[in-house]
C-alpha cells in the first residue's frame, strides 16, 4: 500500500495527511446453505478525509456489502476477514459493538437507495431526525427539535418546520432522501457513505440531490463514499474510482484518468454503456455476457469469460492489482491496454 | 377523526341490525317450542295457544321481527320465560364477570403471545423459535373445552384452585382463585395466534429498510428491536387480536359452562337448552355488540398505529 499516499495526492488537496478509513484485503464471506460464498475477495480500499470516492461496479459486484461492512451492519451470517480494517486510526475489525454503535452516525453515517423505505413510515420525520440527535448527545428534546428543523433547512427542505412534523408517506422521494441527507449529516460524520442515493429518484431530483450531497460534505469536510453503478453520476461527483467487478478491486483511478484512460477491459465496458463516450470515435467494447455466480468463479480473471483481451494467463493466474501510471492500479494482465490495443491493429 | 368514527358506529348499526335479524331467525328455526316450553309438562292444548297469542308467537314471523325490532330499541328485552326476570337486568349482571374473565385472559395471554413471538423472531429457525412454534401451534389446534376438561381433572386432583363459579371481582383475595383456571384456558385461545402473528411480522420489519436506518444512526438492540421494528409490525397484530376477540367471545359461552362462570354466555348456553328465546336472543345481540364495539376500536387503534391509515 505504499502507493496510496501518492495516490490521493495528486488527486484531492488533502492538509491531513493521514487517511480516514483504510481497508485492506477486506474479505467477506456469507454462510450460505449452498456452502461460503464470498461476496468481497480481498478489496484494498483508502479514502482521504473529506475526499469522495466513488465505488462502481455491476450488481452483485459486492458495492453494497462493501457499504455494509464498512458500517458494522451486515447479518450475522456474514464474516469479515481483513489485513487492516480502520476509521480514524482505530481497528474496526477489533472493535466492540458499543463503540461501533457510538460510531454510526457521528463517525460514519449512511444514506441508501430507497428514500420511501429507508424512513420509519410510522414515525414523524422530525422525530427521526431527534432520535438520531438525541442517541449521541445528551440534549433535551425542544433543543433536538430546533436543530432537526436547522438540518432540514439545511437541505433545501422548504417550510422545514412543517415538513419535521409530517410522516414519510406524506413527502414525495426527492423530499424524503433530503429528510434522510439531514439524518445522516446531522451529527457532521467524517465519512458519509451514500449506496446509489439518486436511482430511484426521477432525473430531474437526481441532480440536484448530486449537487446537495456534494454542497454539504464540501462544507462539512465529510468524506464521501459513493456507491454506484452509473459512470454519469460518477463523472459528477467523483475525485477517485475504484471499479469492483464479482467482488474483486479491478481497477482504481483518479476520476479524470479513469474516463479518459480506463485500464480494465471491465472499466472499459462500463464506459462504453454511456453513449457521450462513444461519440469520440473510439472503438466500442460492450460488455459480453453476464457476472459469473460467485459460487462458480470462473479461475484466473474473473473477468475472462467476458473479456475480449483474454488469453493465456488471463485464465489461469489471478492478476493483481498494480500500478499502471501514477495513481492508477488495474488488475490486468494485459495492462496498459494501449499497448495491447495498439500490439492489435 | 370524529367523523370518521361516527361514520363507523353509524355503519356498526345496520351490521347490529342483520345480527338482531339473523339471531331472530335462529331461534324460529329451533326445534324447542317457547310456549310448551313454558305451559310445562302438564299444559293442556289451549293453555299453550293461550301463551302463545300472548307472546304473539302466532303473528306473522315479520310481523313479530317488528315488534321486537321496536322493543329492542327502547331497550326492552322481553323478560326471561323461565323464570320472568327481565333479560336487559340479567344480561347487564352476567356481562361484568364475561368482561371480568376476558380481560384475566388477554392481560397473561398478550404480553406473553408478544414476548414468544419477539424471542421466535429475533431467534428464526433456532431452538427457542422451534419451541415457541410447537407451543402456539397446540394453542391454536386443541379446543379450548378440552383444555378446560384437562384443567378441572388437574384441579380436581391437586385441589389447587376452585373449579366452580365465582367468589365475587376477580381482583379481590377471595375472587381471584376462581378466575385462574377459565382465564387460563380461554387466554390459550388468544396466545398461539398473537405468537405466531408476532413472528411473522417482526422478523419481516426486522428486515425492513427503515430498521437498517434506524442501526445506521446507531441505535441499540433494544431501540431497532422494540422502538423501530415492533412499532411498525403491531398492526397486523392489532387487527389479529381483533379478531380474535370473536373466537374469545366463543371461547367464552364453552369456558364459562365448564367453570360455572356466571357469564353472558352460560346465560346464554341455558337460555338455548332451556328454550328460554328472549333470554338467548338477549345473549346474542350482547355478544355481537360487543363484537361490533371491539371492531370499532381496533379500527381506532389502527389508525393510531399507523399514520397512513388516516385521513383516508
Amino acid at each position: 500500500m505504499k502507493h496510496m499516499p501518492q495516490d490521493t495526492m495528486l488527486t484531492t488537496d488533502i492538509t491531513r495527511p493521514d487517511p480516514l478509513l483504510v481497508a485492506q484485503g477486506l474479505t467477506v464471506t456469507f454462510a450460505t446453505d449452498q456452502g461460503p460464498l464470498r461476496a468481497l475477495d480481498a478489496v484494498d480500499l483508502t479514502l482521504a478525509p473529506g475526499e469522495t470516492l466513488a465505488v462502481v461496479g455491476e450488481s452483485g459486484s459486492g458495492k453494497s456489502v462493501l457499504s455494509l461492512a464498512l458500517m458494522g451492519l451486515l447479518p450475522g451470517t456474514a464474516r469479515i476477514e481483513a489485513d487492516s480494517l480502520t476509521f480514524e486510526g482505530r481497528d474496526l475489525t477489533a472493535i466492540t459493538e458499543r463503540d461501533f454503535r457510538a460510531l454510526r452516525g457521528t463517525g460514519m453515517s449512511m444514506i441508501f437507495q430507497e428514500p420511501a423505505t429507508a424512513l420509519n413510515p410510522v414515525r414523524r420525520i422530525g422525530d427521526q431526525i431527534v432520535e438520531a440527535i438525541r442517541l449521541h448527545e445528551d440534549i433535551p428534546v425542544r433543543k433536538a427539535r430546533t436543530r432537526a428543523i436547522e438540518a432540514l433547512a439545511a437541505t433545501g427542505i422548504p417550510a422545514p418546520a412543517e415538513r419535521a412534523e409530517a410522516f414519510p408517506h406524506q413527502l414525495s422521494g426527492g423530499m424524503r432522501q433530503r429528510a434522510l441527507i439531514a439524518m445522516a449529516l446531522v451529527h457532521r460524520p467524517r465519512l458519509l457513505i451514500a449506496d446509489e442515493p439518486t436511482t430511484a429518484l426521477d432525473v430531474t431530483v437526481q441532480a440536484q440531490i448530486l449537487d446537495l450531497i456534494r454542497d454539504l460534505a464540501r462544507e462539512t469536510g465529510t468524506a464521501t463514499l459513493f456507491i454506484t453503478h452509473d459512470m454519469g453520476v460518477v463523472a459528477e461527483m467523483a475525485d477517485r474510482v475504484a471499479v469492483l467487478y464479482a467482488g474483486r478491486l479491478v481497477e482504481t483511478a483518479p476520476s479524470a484518468a479513469l474516463f479518459s484512460s480506463p485500464e480494465h477491459p471491465y472499466t472499459v465496458g462500463l464506459l462504453g454503456s454511456m453513449p457521450q463516450m462513444n461519440a469520440r470515435g473510439e472503438p466500442m467494447l460492450p460488455i459480453q455476457g453476464t457476472v459469473p455466480d460467485p459460487r462458480v468463479m470462473p479461475p484466473g480473471c474473473h473477468f475472462h469469460p467476458r473479456c475480449p483481451f483474454a488469453a493465456g494467463a488471463c485464465l489461469t493466474d489471478r492478476p493483481a492489482l498494480r500500478q499502471v501510471r501514477p495513481g492508477q492500479m488495474s488488475a490486468c494482465h494485459n495492462a496498459p491496454l494501449i499497448e495491447t490495443l495498439g500490439g492489435a491493429t | 377523526m370524529a367523523g370518521r368514527l361516527a361514520h363507523r358506529l353509524l355503519i356498526s348499526l345496520f351490521v347490529l341490525l342483520g345480527v338482531l335479524l339473523v339471531g331472530f331467525l335462529m331461534l324460529q328455526v329451533m326445534p324447542a317450542d317457547p310456549a310448551a316450553a313454558i305451559a310445562g309438562a302438564q299444559g293442556t292444548e289451549a293453555e299453550i295457544e293461550a301463551i302463545r297469542r300472548h307472546l304473539g308467537l302466532d303473528k306473522p314471523v315479520m310481523v313479530q321481527f317488528a315488534l321486537y325490532l321496536s322493543r329492542v330499541v327502547q331497550g326492552d328485552l322481553g323478560q326471561s320465560i323461565i323464570n320472568s326476570a327481565s333479560v336487559f337486568e340479567q344480561i347487564i349482571g352476567a356481562a361484568g364477570p364475561t368482561l371480568e374473565l376476558m380481560c384475566a385472559a388477554m392481560i397473561w395471554s398478550l404480553p406473553l403471545g408478544l414476548c414468544l413471538g419477539i424471542v421466535a423472531a429475533l431467534r428464526r429457525g433456532g431452538m427457542l423459535d422451534r419451541v415457541v412454534m410447537a407451543v402456539s401451534v397446540m394453542g391454536v389446534s386443541i379446543p379450548v373445552f378440552w383444555v378446560g376438561l384437562l384443567l378441572v381433572q388437574f384441579a380436581a386432583k391437586t385441589r389447587a384452585f376452585p373449579i366452580q363459579g365465582r367468589a365475587g371481582p376477580i381482583f379481590t383475595p377471595d375472587g381471584f382463585p376462581h378466575v385462574i383456571l377459565p382465564a387460563t384456558a380461554l387466554g390459550l385461545i388468544l396466545l398461539g395466534p398473537v405468537a405466531r402473528m408476532t413472528r411473522t411480522t417482526l422478523s419481516e420489519a426486522l428486515n425492513a429498510d427503515h430498521v437498517r436506518t434506524a442501526r445506521a444512526k446507531g441505535a441499540g438492540p433494544v431501540r431497532v428491536v422494540l422502538g423501530h421494528a415492533l412499532r411498525t409490525a403491531l398492526l397486523p397484530i392489532i387487527t389479529l387480536v381483533g379478531l380474535q376477540v370473536g373466537s374469545l367471545m366463543g371461547g367464552a359461552v364453552v369456558t364459562e359452562t365448564i367453570f360455572s362462570w356466571p357469564g353472558v354466555g352460560r346465560l346464554a348456553v341455558n337460555a338455548i337448552t332451556t328454550g328460554d328465546y328472549p333470554m338467548a336472543q338477549g345473549a346474542i345481540l350482547f355478544l355481537a355488540t360487543a363484537f361490533i364495539l371491539v371492531n370499532v376500536a381496533v379500527d381506532v387503534l389502527s389508525e393510531l398505529a399507523d399514520p397512513r391509515l388516516r385521513g383516508r
